[in-house]
């Protein structure tokens, strides 16, 4: 269908768009190659157009090394930490051009007449070109880091000012008589017109961000005393070193694009609902998710039985144990059903403070593994349960202790959810006296709850031996 | 007791040298009434709903202009309306462009009432306007998820959550599929008893305005100005139709 509805041209487009990346990269890397063998070849001179293997090691050596053993403190620093030189100092500029310009367009925003008064200054200083102020900088704070920091953020106000003054005034009709209906204090309603102004002003906060960084290069080149990458790049011009020039601007072009990514970033954090989302994203949780979904690949790697790690797998695990092994090769034998637990693993914390009736339900599942011989314990599992947030069809058929959780569940209860909390491995003395007839067995542990209308009502452990077959002694 | 809102020949220009978009306009919505503006687009409905709620005298109050004038007068309960009143709340034709997309729509609804925190009062209050027009299971939700009938009845909730005696609305209808229009007319009529509303609507679906409308006021472009007529309850939605195209040409 999709051959028939779009044409082969807008198909390659989206493929080029949907790509767009892994191309440049290649365009760049071709690119690189050229250059390099035209070099090889003799055909730029290494003086002026070094081959880019030179450049980047060059970048490398300079990164960890200090360009030179002697001479003032800049030379004996390794290029790493005029990064962090750098960054400082970014980071302070455009911090204090974000509060200020925000602030002064705020101001200037919401009240026609500070408008009136000084929007006519701002217009006249913001065509200064801040590498003018600089003169004034240092003769009035001295050649030093204040002056510095002064042309940083003279030059990286106006983008956050403007936006900000914009954003305000473009308001839209429906929001200006909303706000006029509303029971709000003053403040309150300039912070609710700040809310909806945020996108504006945020562009405005991006442009900001890479002034900042070409401006913290540029003074590092007016003041190299200070160090900075723009004291690397700078210094190239001292030696007429060609690697050194070269490294200093793809450090610089790689530190420009990291530091816009990481402002577009926090744009689609901050207003997530552009991308079409309709909760802010938790980038640490999806990392740290993320993360846990790796080590459980890899810890259900280590089971070595297939039918095993598939139990592991699924929600309903007697099920599976049906289906995997067969109706009368295999048994479930409940060891406990109580309502006073004799253990309270810590996520039971989140079923709230002091559950009323929690029964805790131990069973082991035993299963003819290759089918003629004896039954062995191939799951031990724990669960607690809380009876208050569950149906009064499961709570009778639980406490019997008779049918499986899952069955109970299955039947009683209309809305479950599963949710995976974590898998890891488990070596226990106690659980090889359960699994196995004595010593300790490694088992992999998967803990998850089972929210039934939402709420958290049932804690499950569940622990399946690693190796099947080689413990010789089962129960 | 509440005198109510009384509209005396009031009249607007933006530009004193062209025709008036408002001109000698003069009916009441007395405590309790449904009152409805209809007309055909471009006839200065809304202009006329903006000024009754005081609105456009307040953004001319903020931003002066030499071009546009005022004549007559609107006042609620004896005050003269120079600025929306606490008593007022109003909910906008295009209602979707006043949330806060960042927000749930209960969020969005609490954003009316911040004076000085919200008070317990305050959330109940809100908690039964989200349970009476229905939109309990949508309330936690991003307001973006809403469908555009919930997301207007988050407009009304909002408005209402300020507890106030007379409900400003624009097309209230205009954004809504024809199957939820009875609905929407059934929820307000609801609302209106519950809360002791007046209601001053403005909309082009005049046989939906007479139905549910106390008194209902017509607007026709004229020749060389807008013509009012304020018609009876229970009026046909045929006379009014009639009297728009009768004198349609403004030389009565």
């Amino acid at each position: 269908m999709d051959g028939i509805l779009v044409s082969r041209k807008a198909k390659a487009a989206a493929h080029l768009r949907r790509h767009a990346a892994f191309y440049l990269v290649g365009i760049l890397l071709a690119s690189a190659c050229v250059w390099q063998l035209l070099s090889l070849r003799g055909f730029l001179r290494g003086d002026t157009w070094p081959a880019p293997s030179v450049i980047l090691h060059q970048l490398w050596h300079d990164l960890f090394h200090a360009p030179s053993e002697m001479g003032d403190q800049n030379s004996t620093m390794p290029v790493i930490k005029h990064i962090t030189l750098t960054l400082a100092k970014w980071a302070l500029g455009f911090t204090a051009s974000v509060i200020i310009g925000a602030s002064v367009g705020f101001s200037l925003g919401a009240s026609r007449t500070v408008f009136a008064l000084g929007y006519p200054v701002v217009n006249v200083l913001r065509s200064l070109p801040s590498a003018a102020v600089w003169p004034l900088c240092v003769i009035v704070l001295g050649l030093s880091l204040p002056s510095q920091i002064s042309v940083i953020v003279f030059g990286a106000l106006w983008p956050v000012l403007l936006s900000t003054v914009n954003s305000l005034s473009a308001l839209p009709q429906e929001v200006r008589d909303s706000l006029e209906f509303m029971q709000l204090s003053r403040l309150q309603r300039m912070i609710t017109q700040l809310r909806w102004s945020l996108p504006g002003i945020f562009t405005g906060v991006e442009i900001s961000c890479s002034v900042a960084f070409l401006l913290t290069i540029t003074v590092e080149i007016f003041h190299p005393g200070n160090g900075g990458i723009g004291w690397y790049v700078f210094s190239a011009t001292n030696t007429s070193d060609a690697p050194t020039a070269f490294a200093g601007l793809l450090l610089t072009a790689i530190l420009g694009w990291l530091l816009n990514t990481a402002i577009y970033q926090l744009r689609r954090y901050v207003l997530f609902w552009e991308h079409g989302a309709h909760e802010r994203p938790r980038p640490v949780q999806a990392l740290l998710a993320r993360l846990r979904r790796a080590s459980a690949a890899t810890l259900l790697s280590k089971v070595t039985d297939p039918r095993l790690r598939q139990m592991l797998l699924v929600n309903y695990v007697t099920a599976e144990v049906r289906q995997q092994f067969g109706e009368g090769n295999w048994k479930l034998r409940v060891l406990y059903n109580e309502l006073k637990p004799y253990i309270w693993p810590t996520e039971l914390r989140q079923f709230g403070d002091k559950p009323v009736a929690m029964l805790q339900r131990d069973i082991v599942i035993e299963a003819r593994v290759d089918g003629t011989s004896a039954l062995r314990p191939i799951l031990f599992a724990q669960s607690w349960i809380d009876l208050s947030k569950v149906s009064k069809e499961t709570n009778q058929s639980l406490q019997d202790g008779r049918v499986t959780l899952g069955d109970a569940i299955m039947v009683g209860e209309t809305d479950i959810r599963y949710e995976d909390v974590w898998y890891r491995s488990v070596v226990s003395d106690r659980l090889g006296r359960v699994l196995a007839s004595s010593g300790s067995v490694e088992t992999i542990q998967r803990c998850r709850k089972i929210l039934i209308h939402g709420v958290p009502a049932v804690l499950v452990h569940e622990y399946v031996p690693i190796l099947l077959g080689n413990t010789t002694v089962f129960v | 007791m509440n005198d109510g809102l009384h509209i005396r020949q009031l009249a607007f220009w933006y530009r004193t040298d062209d025709a008036p978009i408002v001109y000698d306009s003069t009916f009441s919505v007395p405590p309790g009434f449904f009152v409805a503006i209809v007309g055909e687009s471009g006839s200065g409905k809304s202009t006329l709903l903006r000024l009754s709620a005081g609105l456009l005298q307040a953004q001319l109050a903020d931003q002066p202009s030499d071009t546009a004038k005022l004549a007559g007068s609107v006042h609620y309960d004896g005050r003269s309306v120079l600025r929306p009143q606490p008593e007022f709340a109003f909910v906008p034709q295009n209602f979707q462009a006043g949330f806060l997309p960042a927000l749930s729509a209960r969020d969005n609804i609490l954003l009316a009432v911040k004076e000085d925190g919200i008070s317990k009062e305050e959330a109940e209050e809100a908690e039964m306007l989200i349970r009476e027009t229905g939109i309990v299971d949508a309330a936690l939700l991003n307001i973006k998820q809403l469908s555009g009938g919930q997301q207007q009845r988050v407009a009304i909730c909002r408005a209402l959550v300020t507890k106030p005696r007379l409900l400003f609305m624009d097309e209230p209808f205009a954004n809504l599929d024809p199957t939820l229009k009875p609905t929407m007319g059934e929820l307000l009529s609801r609302l209106r008893k519950r809360y002791g509303l007046s209601v001053l609507m403005v909309t082009h679906d005049i046989e939906g305005a007479v139905k549910i409308a106390d008194s209902t006021v017509g607007v026709k472009p004229g020749y060389a100005r807008p013509i009012y007529e304020v018609f009876p309850k229970n009026v046909t939605p045929d006379v009014v139709e009639t009297w728009m195209l009768k004198v349609a040409d403004g030389r009565n």
